[in-house]
């Protein structure tokens, strides 16, 4: 029995053909690889590059039709400029290529101002495709208008509009899937807007000239937020800002990780001095004060008590600027340890409170290492070297 | 690497089963295992925790790849490396040839570990990225089978602009001219209803003069001129249509007979061929009119006619002349129960020209009325 089956063996090994003619190193690995691989891999190319696959071999003549990511960058335009040549056919390669894609898109960036009629076309066209991280960016000087279709892609997750027009239709019940906001140079009812979009965790509010308003606490509506990035132009005047609201603030964001507050010349009022200030914001992990004026003692006193509500701060970016001259009482605080890794002052011109401060930091903070003090631009050698010599002086807690 | 003080933990460690396509099996240590996700599963379904029921891998999985995957698994499932040492080990992980990485790739996929796919396809990314299709094609040993059409898809004009524009160009004008071969073929279909047309003119020289040989000449050219000018007008031929029947009513006696006949007929019934030169264009489609049409086309821009055709033309003409002074009433009728049921076999034989004798016939009616 074992005879006739090792004799069957040996005439099938003999008779077997090998289908492989090439050697195993030479073989096409990559063109047999799953579709969903291959649009990862196809994804992560720049356009072009994407799309020129198609003519590598007849199995790969489709395959970029899968694509989920779209980047028209600054990249892709220049490729263009090289290729195309005319501005105005622009539009119209994009729109072909947007033609032949077959799967979903859930990606798409756009970095350049091109003709509104085509971008609302294809913000209906993405809206069919499932998209969920929309860039619109571009510098022209009329903002665009976002189609009515753009407020009802409910599966929306990141958003980037810069120079856009955001006037949603009273339908508009939110995006209930936004995590991400970013908005630049929008100028409409922003509050109504970000209060219907529960699960955002990241709001950043680019500062601009035309901006809409919101007030602080439709921005306290919002439990998820992570990062928090607006300027104080942002919020409603007919309310004046207080270190007490921005304590408030901080206080109904239980999940705020990073901080960044654009003064904006601004001056906190002396509102709400007597309140109790809350006790600690234990999530808070990065500070960036933009454009704030530590000769003003709210803003300094301000500052000082986020610096010590927030036991868990690790970076503190201060820019500061100068506008009152005459000096103000150093307020007296307390000296409390803090986790500040590493922080970063800018633009400073070596008055006393700015001295005071970082004599702060230097003396509480045991794990700094690294500190980055630039002085002003302007500031006289003279000043500059003075300015160092105090610093020199002062105690530092860490090695 | 291990450590002394670490061998007697290790000891205690639960290890996994796990079978590769091939039907190899090997054992894995359970913490590097279910950094993958689809370990992890397996896990929890109840597989893998002895011998005889080991975790089978999909067939993308083969043993070098799983070795690979499990490396690793077992160098990031350490909770206690810095970034920087996690980088730097995949960077030198991915370093290894083009078609292992794909089946890594491949193999990461199917087991769901999302990490390696990332780094995996970042890498591939980058050799794909920037390079000519050439370059690409070596790399991955991709054969170039496409054809140059194929590869001249109008939407390439994103990828390799000035050759494909040029390609294109040629391949618009192999188009061009495919048209322009179809449109003569129409041409051709065309002029048959132009001939009919010539053959009313020389049915109104028969009466005006004869059919003298040169009318036949003159009217012959002048179907050239018109079918060179009107190819594809209807009208004209309506209008030629009622001025032969119009001359016809002037010339022969029995013509008003006849067209009161014909007035009759269509009164009676509708679709009833009403008029003489429809009569006599049925009479045509008998005799050898597709012969003279083909004769016609070969000697399309000729000053002369083909003597050989000419006198076929003139036995023709004669022939008509003959029936017209023959016996009317009986001939109409003749040719009446003739046309009618010829009629059907004239559609088989040339629908389109069909289609125009109909619209002939309409129009006729129309200009008539």
């Amino acid at each position: 029995m074992i005879n006739i089956f090792l004799l069957l063996r040996v005439i099938m090994e003999v008779t077997y053909k090998a289908p492989k003619l090439i050697a195993p190193e030479e073989e096409d690995f990559i063109t047999t690889m799953p579709d969903d691989v291959v649009t990862n891999i196809l994804d992560r190319l720049p356009i072009q590059d994407a799309v020129g696959t198609s003519i590598l071999a007849r199995n790969w003549r489709f395959k970029w039709n899968m694509l989920s990511q779209l980047v028209f960058d600054d990249d892709f335009f220049h490729y263009l400029s090289y290729k195309a040549g005319d501005t105005n056919n622009y539009g119209c390669i994009i729109s072909r290529l947007l033609f032949h894609l077959n799967g979903a898109i859930t990606r798409f960036v756009l970095r350049r101002k091109l003709d509104d009629e085509n971008v609302s076309h294809w913000i209906l066209f993405l809206s069919r495709k499932g998209i969920k991280d929309l860039t619109l960016a571009h510098d022209g000087i009329t903002p665009f208008k976002l189609p009515t279709r753009f407020f009802s892609c409910l599966e929306f997750k990141h958003l980037k509009l810069y120079n856009c027009c955001l006037s949603p239709p009273p339908t508009f019940l939110g995006f209930p899937n936004l995590l991400s906001l970013q908005l630049f140079r929008e100028n409409s009812e922003l509050g109504e807007f970000i209060i219907r979009c529960p699960l955002l965790e990241i709001l950043i509010l680019y500062d601009s000239d035309k901006v809409g308003k919101v007030k602080l606490d439709e921005i306290a509506q919002l439990k998820n937020l992570k990062i928090l990035s607006f300027s104080l132009s942002h919020l409603n005047t007919t309310m004046t800002v207080s270190s007490y609201n921005i304590f408030e603030l901080l206080d109904s964001l239980p999940k705020l990780q990073v901080l960044h507050l654009n003064f904006k010349d601004y001056k906190l009022t002396k509102g709400g001095a007597k309140k109790r200030f809350p006790a600690a914001f234990p999530s808070l992990k990065a500070l960036k004060l933009y454009r704030i004026d530590l000769c003003n003692g709210e803003n300094l006193s301000c500052a000082f008590e986020l610096i010590k509500s927030c036991p868990n701060l690790q970076t503190l970016e201060i820019l500061a600027i100068q506008q009152e001259a005459d000096p103000i009482p150093i307020p007296e605080v307390e000296y409390n340890i803090t986790g500040l890794k590493s922080v970063e002052l800018i633009n400073l011109k070596g008055s006393e409170n700015e001295v005071h401060l970082i004599k702060y930091l230097f003396a509480c903070s045991p794990l700094l290492k690294m500190i980055v003090i630039r002085p002003r631009y302007s500031l006289a050698p003279g000043e500059q070297l003075m300015f160092a010599r105090k610093l020199l002086m002062l105690r530092r807690a860490s090695a | 690497m291990s450590e002394p003080d670490v061998i007697k933990p290790e000891m205690m460690k639960s290890y996994i089963w796990l079978q590769t396509a091939d039907g190899s099996i090997q054992q894995v240590e359970q913490e590097v295992a279910i950094f993958c996700p689809f370990i992890c599963h397996e896990i929890h379904a109840g597989m893998g925790s002895s011998k005889t029921y080991p975790i089978s891998f999909p067939a993308r999985v083969n043993p070098v790849t799983l070795s690979l995957i499990l490396d690793y698994c077992r160098f990031h499932q350490v909770p206690g490396r810095s970034n920087k040492e996690r980088k730097s080990f995949d960077e030198k992980f991915i370093r290894m040839d083009t078609n292992r990485l794909c089946e890594l790739t491949s193999a990461a996929d199917s087991l769901q570990l999302k990490p390696l796919v990332d780094l995996t396809s970042r890498a591939l990314a980058r050799m794909i990225e920037g390079k000519t299709p050439e370059e690409i094609r070596e790399t991955f040993h991709i054969p170039d089978d496409l054809t140059e059409e194929e590869k001249l898809e109008p939407l390439k004009n994103i990828t390799d602009d000035p050759r494909i524009r040029l390609l294109n160009r040629l391949y618009a004008r192999k188009r061009k001219e495919l048209k322009e071969k179809e449109k003569l073929k129409n041409i051709e279909v065309e002029t048959e209803h132009v001939d009919d047309r010539s053959v009313d003119e020389l049915l109104s020289f028969i009466n005006g003069e004869n059919g003298d040989s040169k009318e036949v000449k003159t009217a012959k050219n002048k179907k050239k001129n018109r079918r060179r000018k009107n190819q594809q007008k209807n009208v004209s031929p309506v209008c030629t249509n009622s001025n032969t029947s119009s001359s016809l009513n002037n010339g022969a006696k029995e013509s008003n007979g006849i067209s009161s006949v014909s007035r009759d007929d269509r009164v009676k019934g509708g679709h009833c061929l009403p008029n003489i030169s429809e009569l006599l264009k049925l009479q045509d489609s008998e005799d050898d009119r597709f012969a003279l049409d083909d004769d016609f086309d070969d000697c399309d821009i000729g000053d002369g006619i083909d003597p050989e055709i000419k006198e076929q033309i003139d036995r023709e003409v004669e022939d008509f002349a003959r029936r017209l002074n023959s016996d009317w009433p009986e001939r109409v009728q003749e040719l009446l129960s003739l046309g009618q049921e010829r009629r059907p076999s004239l559609y088989s034989i040339n629908g389109n020209g069909c289609s125009t004798k109909l619209s002939h016939a309409s129009g006729l009616e129309k200009h008539e009325k």
